[in-house]
């Protein structure tokens, strides 16, 4: 009961004195509304760079030759290679093939685009989630038979064709000087997150799929593979595996193989995100501080100014904690409110930063609980020492007190 | 009601000792109305302080309804000036920012008392004094009479034994302290014990006792028989 009436007393005393309370919370409020945005930026980065990594497939990995001084031509990877990993780590692997691609220029009509075929196994779906619109995606007879057909992305077709439709069209492609004509087997959409969109922009090159086997000979060498690790292995485990298994393969040192994986490069690039946001975040922390040090300063102006009152509610029978608790009460509660005012102007920040460069908000409600307790901390603490000083007075004395 | 026994207080500032009472022994029985005069720097505040429990003896035995309070410590004084004693001060000492109510309803909050209650109390109060209408109004909307008005209605919120009154007309004009002697008049009637610290011969001669003090000393403690209530 003494609490809530404390509270009340709080209350009006702090609607009392408006223009001084707002410029008291504003140390406050600046300080949570910086945390706030710091750790609301934080994990919207995160969340963009793990919309960024799942676009690629977060088991992709790369193994490709790294530096050799003497390059051989026995160091490429060739189809009898390919078996020989596909049959040794058949648990392991979900995809494996060349990682390699073709450009070359298209025009249907007055419409010419540049043109990125991605040379891809049939299981390709196990690497990367494919979204079909029409027609299928290239299937194990089309690898078998090298078959001269093509999967458009979406918005090549309406380059193009000026429609999405286009299954059962032919474009005709430079492949190594040699003109072909593909026949368009499935058109599909590139799922691309607006942040990615964002660091690629206009892109010029739009993409395809071909069958790895069509566009070159069946005994040519690759620089590097494409692969996608299947979920219940390591992937830097596999990676370590693989290099010593190409190594003793090729006789060569499994330093002289780079394996370069989504999962590793996205864990250090939140590492290094994470760290960012925490030491912003804790330089934000420090007007924090500043803010509690001006709660102090006007709570002892307020235990001064008021030095009559608190002799006038001991004559009336306040006791020593009547007295620190309305003055805690009070230093808590201003906080709190500064608290809260600064989350909402710290989210609405972030929300109508969001909306500007349109990437997905990430709000953690725990950030919002722990800046406004942190606040009331703040408040409490540095409350205390006037607090106290306003309750031990003797009312003697603060009763003479002009 | 009150007992003090060779009651001394003794002030240290520095080296110079204070003695602002000396060897003071004093009954005051319920219902009494007593008048407190003398200059300033007599000893009548601090008499004030201690009566009030606001301040300790030095030495001396000082009983408030039986109970000893020259041991108690600053908290358990609290309860005791919650429980028995009402303020009524020169400069009225209302709660400034805070309404009427509030003002009358405080010293019930910090006894403790039921918010209904409180409520009830408050009104009843604010009524007796004539403010029924003032009820939420703040401090500083009001007149000089009316404020000390409010501060009798607090005073008796915790329907104290008695009534310390210090200099309560010494900020009124005339026809204002007539209307507040003319409350306590009333109170006194009704069966409280008032003890009023004053200068003015004239607000002394309301009381039924007057106590003089000088040097810290009681130098006349007189009683009066059949004073006249007669206000003009």
């Amino acid at each position: 009961m003494m609490w809530f009436e404390n509270l009340k007393i709080a209350l009006q005393s702090i609607l009392s004195n408006k223009l001084r309370s707002f410029l008291t919370m504003l140390g406050i409020i600046i300080g949570i509304s910086s945390v706030i945005s710091i750790v609301s930026i934080g994990d919207s980065m995160k969340g963009v760079m793990d919309d960024l990594y799942k676009g690629f497939g977060k088991n992709r990995a790369y193994i490709y030759i790294g530096h050799v001084e003497d390059l051989r031509s026995t160091d490429f990877f060739f189809m009898d290679d390919l078996d020989l990993l596909k049959e040794r780590f058949e648990d392991k692997l979900a995809y494996i093939a060349p990682s390699e691609s073709v450009q070359s220029d298209v025009t249907i009509n007055k419409n010419t685009i540049k043109l990125n075929m991605n040379c891809i196994d049939a299981n390709y779906d196990k690497a990367q989630e494919i979204k079909m619109l029409y027609g299928r995606m290239i299937s194990q007879s089309d690898v078998d038979r090298k078959s001269k057909s093509v999967v458009l992305e979406q918005t090549a077709a309406i380059r193009l064709f000026d429609k999405e439709n286009v299954v059962g069209k032919t474009i005709r492609v430079k492949i190594e000087n040699n003109l072909e004509d593909l026949l368009i087997i499935g058109v599909y959409k590139k799922e691309v997150s607006p942040m990615l969109s964002l660091l690629q922009g206009q892109s010029t090159t739009e993409d395809s799929f071909v069958p790895y086997t069509m566009p070159f000979p069946s005994n040519r060498g690759y620089y590097g593979l494409d692969i996608s690790i299947n979920d219940n292995y390591s992937i830097s485990t596999v990676g370590e595996e693989l290099k010593s298994f190409l190594a003793n393969l090729k006789h060569r040192e499994p330093e002289n193989y780079m394996f370069y994986s989504a999962e590793e490069d996205q864990t250090s690039v939140n590492g290094v995100l994470g760290g960012v946001s925490l030491g912003v975040a804790a330089i934000a922390g420090i007007s924090l501080l500043v803010g509690g040090i001006g709660i102090m300063n006007i709570m002892l102006v307020s235990v001064t100014e008021r030095t009559r009152e608190i002799g006038i509610k001991k004559a009336l029978g306040a006791r020593t904690k009547d007295v620190l608790f309305q003055f805690l009460i009070e230093s808590a509660t201003l906080s709190a409110i500064g608290g809260m005012v600064g989350t909402a102007l710290g989210l609405g920040f972030v929300m109508i930063g969001g909306l500007v460069i349109s990437i997905p908000i990430v709000i953690n409600p725990t950030s919002i609980v722990l800046a406004v307790s942190f606040s009331m901390v703040i408040g409490i603490s540095f409350g205390y020492y006037p607090a106290k000083k306003a309750a031990k007075s003797d009312p003697i004395e603060s009763l003479r007190y002009e | 009601m009150i007992s003090m026994k060779n009651l001394n207080k003794i002030y240290k500032s520095g080296a110079v000792e204070v003695h602002a009472l000396k060897d003071i022994n004093l009954e005051i029985e319920y219902g009494e109305f007593i008048a407190i005069m003398g200059h300033s720097g007599s000893g009548k505040s601090t008499l004030m302080n201690i009566i009030g429990c606001l301040d300790r003896p030095t030495s001396g035995q000082y009983l408030l309804e039986d109970i000893e309070l020259s041991e108690q410590k600053p908290d358990e004084l609290s309860l005791i000036r919650s429980k028995k004693i009402g303020f009524v001060f020169q400069s009225f000492n209302l709660i400034p920012r805070t309404t009427v109510f509030k003002n009358v309803e405080l010293p019930m909050i910090y006894a403790k008392i039921k918010s209904s209650l409180r409520k009830q109390r408050a009104l009843e109060l604010l009524d007796k004094v004539g403010l029924s209408d003032r009820v939420t109004h703040l401090p500083n909307e009001l007149s000089g009479g009316q404020k000390q008005r409010v501060a009798i209605a607090r005073a008796l919120a915790n329907n104290p034994p008695i009534i310390l009154a210090d200099e309560p007309t010494g900020n009124l004009d005339s026809k204002s302290s007539l209307d507040i002697m003319e409350l306590f008049i009333n109170l006194h009637k009704e069966g409280c014990s008032i003890i009023l610290v004053t200068h003015e011969p004239e607000i002394a001669e309301f009381a039924n006792r007057v106590i003089v003090f000088k040097d810290g000393m009681i130098i006349e403690d007189r009683k009066k028989e059949g004073v006249s209530y007669d206000v003009v």
